[in-house]
């Protein structure tokens, strides 16, 4: 009896510890997920149901709307190139139509058999999933995320970078804030994005990025807007001011720029374009409220980027939205978590390691944790498990992973740049700052000047009071019209900081951008680092390899490299006394040169006092040549090679006594100015010239001689002082010519000089 | 065996001793002396205490507190702070003292909490206290709040406008920085504009007056979250010469619980709840105590600046979680408060019934109501008296509808801006408005016309004008004046006078179209007289601006159609009066005289006010008034011309007098006489400077009277003189005078002032 109780005792025991272990091992959140996911996703190749043609495009663009057609859906049905998907939710009437968009009612949703329709609330924006899915599945390549209140203003097919490398600025990787504002970057450093961490709002920008000749391109590429941008609760209810519109605007001019690895910054699910190695990074959680569902997706996907080498950037103004007013402090209830979470949500991503070598091992991983932190809900774990299997499904390659995270702790790339001017420069850059929102509201006031737009007439005020020559005030009335092209200005030696002073107050509020160009030039005038506007003004390019000037003309290549949008650069040394007021009636689309490209001199031959710099055209010219032979350059290559060598061939001067000889050009070439147009052309013929270190004497007039047919560029009269001895005097100043070369802005410092540059030179300028 | 189990016995025992030891000495280092000596020998029946909680050593600021003449400081210390804390002539109330206070609120406060004040209130009250500084051991005033503060029962000065629509009032914009709001300030107001109309008149005092601080002012997080930057500290300031303000019933404006004056009436409205974060504990007790003020007819006024402020830069995200329900709530407390009436007849149950309500609606918790019981329980203990309820809430209409009572002397309309101050945006971001460059942008436009330069580019770089005044200049308008000509006026003399004030009638909606564009805010300050006729009495405005309790040295009053050289007044002593003529009074009061002057009949006014007053001093009571007249009489019987035949008096003309601050208040009284009897403004103005300055002292200006209508001649009686009347400025539109008006005195002006 008794042994039958010891056993009856025993079978109890073990029955009740075999409970305890199941219950603690289902509740305990599985981190150490030592075997396949629960609910493993079967990888099956199932043809997937839907796969009717018709419907199939390259790019598309996904809305969710809940009310009729707006304006701006009419608008988006319309942009050559792209698809557009509305998808429904039940509020949405399913007589939603539109001619050439596609219309997902739920019903049509439910039909297209994807698990992650069972995972995804009703009356939701996260239903958008569902069509990111449709889209893949009917071939998309590129798809364009956006709301149906939301329509560019420019054609997207030019604005995003639809291939796989180009050229542009990259933000530097060496700075060591975590989370970039792009506001500040396009003009605006006072405001900060949807989703920025507050306790980030009082630092300085750091304004140094590299500029690249080639970087692979974002997988995510995210549009501001002009207008009313994407600002969070706290923005609106701090900034606004009733019966005002917010109305702001960034730079135009601004080149796009892309996030670094290890560097962060929130972007929404609006005027982004998503190419298809970031279609996995679409998912918009469900279990956050809808004011912080695309912001905690792009933390959370570019944390996985770093895994895959993948990057975020952004661009320019596209488009202007507006918004009407709602009750900000609902959003701001809706936010709050936002507000609250944000810094420990970073600082958990930069912690957090993937233990997989599978990619989408390392998105649940993630996911999960972010569950066990309470950055989000549970559930959200098996809907992106019905992610994944729907990505699958429709036959979406998993991304592979590059930087490997499970072998090392230290996974942070040394974040080095490899700097030779062929590879990275690097760059200081400015936008143009635009009206801060406070001061917005004092525009309709009547006639305000903010001192800032005087502060560089009474810089020359100042200096030519000592002769007592005053400066007309007419200029304060009506200041001259911006020219809408960049100036960008050189120095052969060591740039002094007195005369980028003087040049900056110079040309300031007359051209769109004022880029200098140099070398150790990059830490002039930091001084006022975060003073002003909590940014260190003035664009620098610090070129390395860059002697005394002679190849200044690449500083030409590294301003269309960086990608302004402007419609040309003037290039000038500083020693050139430009009165640019004489050329406003140039055409902005042509090449301004002051000589004639007629090619007359003989290439073949060396002149003495040349030594062999000659053979370096000689080299260029046979290296284009060879590219249009040789099979290993691109269509695109061979193509500008035979454009260059016909304009060389067009511009040989005919009735010339060397016949059957290649002629080409020796001339000054301190000033040129190159239209957006010739841009390309010009960056790919300069970089072979560049290449074969060409002087600039020689590059410049036989690179320009290439691009356009001599008579159809604009010619500039100025003057030439090649005499060393002379120095330039004011006694032959005359009022029409377009410059004087040299002059040297270390002769104002000369008796009667500064006074002539007064009397002749500013009162022109200021009239 | 014995030996084993009497040890024992024995341990027990040891352990008790050791620990009747160690209680005994944890008490005995007790401070010194047991707190009844502690009170006698401190308060000498001191009725003006200060409040400060401290857990650190005494701070510089507390020294300085303890030291303010007439005010007893007492502190109230936590079981943090260390028992030998110490301060000549301050009364320290440590864990045990309050204990032995034996309050019931002792049981209902917790111990690592600020709101441990309430016991030091308690104290103070008990103590004889009739007024109580509110404030922290970090905050000490600049200036002597003896007379910063106002303790009397009745005074003058502004009360906000209660036609106005908004609830909540921003106290900030009202002292000159419309972008900021106080900690407290619902998030859904701050993009609203600033309405900034008051009426100015007779009020009962404040029970609760709170200064505002300069440097680092009360603000929530999220606005140090936005606004402060890397490496810089928030030095703000607000506008030194702005008058005080009362909230009128039926508004609000959150108020904190630091320099703070709260007198005998506000006692009950001490209060600081317990369950509710730190951040928020002053600013809910300052709504729930302004809701309750409607029943007993009380209000809040709000002054200017008067200490500053630094605080250490600390974590603000830790404030923003502490103020987050604050964020939240305050719309829908400020909604509740509204909506809420009270039941009862007595003022304490209202206080109950309101304390239940919010924790039903969930503004605080339930222990509340019992903590509040206790507080009103050791108020009646220490002897306060309960206050009247005056508005009933439980019988007829609810609201006491809002209106003023317009007339001169009773309530008068003002539209009151502040001298606006460098915003923070603009200090961080250098987007400062460079208020000179208006004044010479306009003036060098209008003399463009005529092609007169002011050689006005080699002033644009004068940020500061070099000529500054520290008085205010009051300029009348006879009849319903032009807005070209304020605006005239306005740029002419805002950059050299701390303000500018016009009074008029008809004047009030003047300009209005600037009202919410530029900083949130309707610019320009007018007085809107009533009953004003062509002027003949438009010496009532001195009296106004006087009444509306301006920080500044003096005022000159003048009529919008004078031409003055205000550069050339530098040499006058502003602590004297200014008048255009001497004060010897050479002719006899009698009516019956015959002078060409055709008002002079209008003496008969002046013989029945001299009646009043002679009967007053006859009375010799000993009031304010009476001293003021005897005064009066004083200084015009000094400035007879011969003794005897009666009271010699003047007539004389009256554009442009000047009365300097230590003159208010008996100018204030006199203009307020003259004016009940009628007097005429030739006859009331001499007769007033005769009355506040004697002959020897007074300043006096050099100018021009011109009766015949000939046009002024710039060329020679121009350069002679300070200041030339009339002077219509709607003739410089067209070429004459227009051009000599440029060449001369703008050109003057310009070199003088830049």
């Amino acid at each position: 009896m008794a042994k039958f109780i010891n056993k009856v005792l025993f079978i109890i025991i073990t029955f009740f510890l075999y409970v305890i272990i199941f219950i603690e091992n289902y509740f305990r959140p599985s981190h150490s997920f030592t075997n396949q996911p629960k609910s493993a996703y079967k990888s099956i190749k199932s043809q997937f149901r839907i796969n009717s043609k018709h419907n199939s495009s390259e790019k598309w663009i996904v809305v969710t709307s809940v009310s009729a057609p707006t304006e701006q859906c009419i608008k988006l049905s319309k942009i050559p190139g792209f698809k557009l998907l509305v998808v429904g939710d039940l509020k949405t009437n399913d007589s939603w139509k539109l001619e050439n968009a596609i219309y997902l009612s739920v019903k049509t949703q439910e039909s297209l058999g994807f698990q992650i329709f069972e995972s995804l609330p009703f009356n939701s924006y996260t239903r958008k999933n569902i069509g990111y899915l449709y889209a893949i599945a009917h071939g998309a390549k590129f798809i364009y995320d956006t709301d149906d209140d939301n329509a560019p203003s420019v054609d997207l097919n030019t604005y995003f970078s639809f291939n796989d490398y180009d050229k542009g600025l990259i933000y530097d990787c060496s700075i060591e804030q975590k989370v970039i504002n792009p506001y500040a970057h396009f003009g605006q450093p006072l405001i900060w994005p949807r989703g920025f961490p507050l306790y980030h709002i009082e630092q300085n920008y750091q304004n140094s990025y590299v500029s690249s000749n080639r970087r692979k391109v974002s997988i995510v590429q995210q549009g501001v807007v002009n207008g009313d941008p994407d600002v969070d609760a706290i923005f609106r209810l701090t900034k606004t001011m009733k019966f005002n519109k917010i109305d702001l605007y960034f730079d135009s001019s601004s080149p796009s720029f892309q996030i670094p690895l290890y560097k962060m910054s929130p972007y929404n699910s609006q005027n982004t374009l998503i190419s298809y190695n970031g279609f996995w990074s679409l998912y918009l959680p469900k279990s956050v409220s809808f004011r912080l569902t695309d912001i905690w997706r792009s933390y959370w996907a570019q944390r996985l980027m770093w895994l895959l080498n993948e990057t975020v950037s952004f661009n320019g103004p596209s488009a202007y939205q507006l918004r009407n007013a709602h009750s900000y402090l609902k959003d701001f209830e809706l936010e709050n978590a936002m507000y609250l979470q944000t810094e420990q949500y970073v600082d958990f991503l930069y912690e957090w390691r993937c233990k997989y070598d599978t990619f989408y091992k390392c998105m649940l991983q993630l996911s999960e944790e972010m569950a066990f932190r309470d950055f989000w809900n549970k559930s959200e774990v098996i809907s992106i498990e019905n992610w994944i299997h729907d990505l699958q499904m429709i036959g979406y390659k998993e991304p592979k992973i590059i930087n490997y995270e499970h072998k090392k702790t230290d996974i942070f790339l040394k974040c080095e740049h490899l700097f030779n001017d062929f590879d990275k420069t690097r760059v200081r850059y400015t936008p143009e700052f635009q009206k801060p929102i406070e001061i917005q509201f004092y525009k309709k006031d009547n006639s305000f000047d903010l001192s800032d737009s005087v502060d560089h007439f009474k810089y020359f005020q100042n200096m030519c009071q000592k002769y007592n020559i005053t400066l007309s005030n007419k200029y304060l009335y009506n200041s001259p019209k911006q020219e809408s092209y960049s100036i960008l200005i050189t120095f052969n030696h060591e740039p002094i900081e007195e005369n980028i002073i003087i040049l900056d107050n110079l040309y300031k509020k007359k051209f769109k951008n004022i880029i200098y160009c140099g070398k150790q030039i990059l830490t002039k005038l930091s001084g006022q680092r975060g003073m002003q506007k909590r940014f260190d003004s003035y664009t620098f390019i610090e070129l390395i390899n860059y002697g005394i000037g002679e190849f200044h003309y690449y500083c030409m290549n590294k301003a269309i490299e960086m990608g302004y949008k402007t419609d040309g650069f003037f290039l000038l040394s500083d020693d050139v006394l430009f009165k640019y007021w004489n050329v406003q009636s140039f055409k902005t689309n042509k090449i301004w040169f002051p000589f004639k490209l007629l090619l007359q001199q003989d290439s073949t031959k060396d002149i003495d006092g040349w030594q062999n710099h000659f053979i370096s055209l000689r080299n260029s010219w046979a290296y284009l040549e060879n590219i249009i032979k040789n099979e290993g350059f691109s269509l695109k290559e061979k193509d500008l090679a035979k454009q260059y060598l016909n304009y060389i061939e067009m511009n040989q001067d005919s009735n010339s006594t060397l016949i059957n000889v290649k002629k080409m050009k020796i001339c000054g070439s301190d000033t040129f100015y190159i239209p957006k147009e010739k841009f390309d052309f010009f960056y790919f013929v300069t970089d072979v010239f560049r290449m074969h270190s060409s002087l600039l004497e020689i590059a410049v007039p036989n690179i320009i001689a290439g691009l356009e047919k001599y008579d159809q560029n604009e010619f500039m009269d100025g003057v030439y002082i090649w005499d060393r001895s002379i120095h330039f005097n004011f006694s032959q100043y005359d009022t029409y010519v377009h410059f004087y070369h040299p002059f040297k802005l270390s002769y104002l410092k000369r008796d009667m000089v500064e006074y002539n540059y007064c009397s002749f030179y500013l009162r022109e300028a200021f009239n | 065996m014995l030996k084993k189990r009497a040890f024992i016995k024995i341990v027990p025992f040891f352990l008790i001793v050791f620990f009747f030891l160690n209680y005994k000495n944890k008490n005995s280092n007790e401070s010194y002396y047991s707190l009844n000596d502690k009170i006698a020998f401190n308060s000498s029946s001191k009725i003006k205490w200060i409040v400060v909680t401290s857990i650190s050593e005494p701070t510089e600021q507390c020294k300085k507190l303890s030291s303010i003449p007439d005010f007893q400081l007492v502190v109230v210390a936590d079981k943090k702070t260390t028992n030998t804390w110490h301060l000549d002539n301050t009364i320290f109330l440590s864990v045990s003292d309050q204990e032995s206070l034996k309050f019931k609120s002792i049981k209902t406060t917790p111990y690592y909490s600020y709101t441990r004040k309430n016991i030091g209130y308690l104290f103070a009250i008990q103590n004889g206290a009739q007024f109580i500084y509110d404030t922290d051991d970090d905050n000490a005033p600049t200036v002597n709040i003896n007379e910063y503060f106002n303790f009397k029962e009745n005074d003058y000065g502004l009360v906000y406008d209660c036609s106005v629509e908004s609830k909540i009032l921003n106290p900030y914009a009202h002292f000159g920085q419309p972008q900021i709001w106080p900690r407290g300030y619902p998030l859904s107001e701050i993009e609203k504009n600033y309405n900034n109309s008051y009426v100015s008149g007779r009020r009962k005092c404040s029970i609760v007056q709170q200064g505002v601080v300069n440097g680092d002012p009360d603000v929530d997080a999220i606005f140090r979250l936005t606004k402060s930057m890397e490496y810089r500290k928030i030095d703000l300031y607000f506008d030194p010469s702005s008058p005080a303000f009362q909230i009128p019933l039926y508004k609000m404006s959150p108020y904190n619980s630091q320099n703070t004056l709260i007198s005998y009436r506000g006692f009950w409205s001490l209060y600081l709840p317990k369950t509710v974060t730190f951040r928020l504990t002053d600013i809910w007790r300052s709504y729930w105590a302004q809701r309750l003020m409607w029943l007993i007819n009380e209000t809040i006024s709000f002054n200017g600046p008067n200490a500053y402020q630094l605080r250490n830069a600390h974590n603000y995200l830790k404030d923003f979680n502490q103020e987050k329900s604050m964020y939240l709530q305050t719309e829908k407390f400020v909604d509740f408060l509204f909506k809420w009436r009270c039941k009862h007849s007595k003022f304490y149950l209202c206080m109950l019934q309101l304390s239940e309500d919010m924790v039903k609606k969930g503004f605080w918790l339930e222990e509340e109501v019992e903590s509040i019981k206790n507080w009103i329980h050791d108020l009646t203990k220490v002897g306060y008296k309960e206050p009247i309820i005056v508005n009933y809430e439980n019988k007829e209409p609810i609201y006491v509808k809002c209106e003023h009572k317009l007339g001169d002397f009773d309530q008068t309309q003002i539209r009151y801006t502040p001298n606006f101050q460098k915003s923070l945006d603009s200090i961080n971001y250098g987007t400062e408005i460079n208020e000179n460059f208006q004044t010479l942008n306009y003036f060098q436009s209008e003399c463009n016309k005529f092609n007169i330069d002011l050689n006005y580019s080699s002033k644009i770089n004068s940020t500061e004008s070099k000529l500054k005044f520290n008085f205010s200049i009051l300029i009348t308008f006879n009849h319903e004046p032009y807005e070209k000509n304020i605006v005239i006026l306005d740029l002419l003399y805002k950059n050299h006078f701390q303000n500018v004030i016009f009074c008029g009638s008809r004047i009030l909606d003047k300009l209005a179209q600037v009202r919410g564009l530029r900083k949130k805010f309707d610019s320009y300050n007018f007085i809107q007289m009533i009953n004003f006729g062509s002027g003949d009495h438009h010496y009532l405005c001195m009296s106004k601006a006087i009444e509306m309790g301006f920080k500044t040295d003096g005022f000159l009053l003048l009529s919008d159609d004078i031409l003055i050289k205000f550069w050339n007044f530098k040499k006058f002593d502003s602590t004297k009066v200014w008048y255009p003529f001497d004060l010897i009074l050479g002719t006899v009061m009698d009516a019956n005289l015959k002078l060409p002057w055709v008002h002079w009949p209008n003496v008969r006014n002046l013989i029945s006010l001299w009646k009043v007053l002679e009967g007053m001093v006859g009375e010799n009571l000993d009031n304010t008034e009476t001293k003021i007249v005897k005064e009066y009489l004083r200084i015009i019987d000094s400035n007879q011309a011969f003794v005897g035949n009666g009271t010699k008096v003047k007539g004389a003309g009256s554009d442009i007098f000047y009365v300097p601050k230590i003159k208010f208040e008996s100018c204030y009284y006199m203009t307020n006489m003259m004016r009940k009897y009628g007097v005429y403004l030739e006859l009331a103005v001499p007769m007033l400077m005769a009355g506040l300055e004697n002959n020897q002292s007074v300043q006096i200006m050099n100018g021009h009277f011109e009766w015949f209508g000939r046009a002024l001649d710039f060329v020679s009686l121009y350069q002679k003189i300070d200041f030339y009347h009339p002077f219509k400025l709607s003739t410089i539109v067209n070429e004459n005078p227009g051009k000599q008006y440029c060449k001369f005195y703008l050109y003057e002006y310009f070199s003088n002032s830049f």
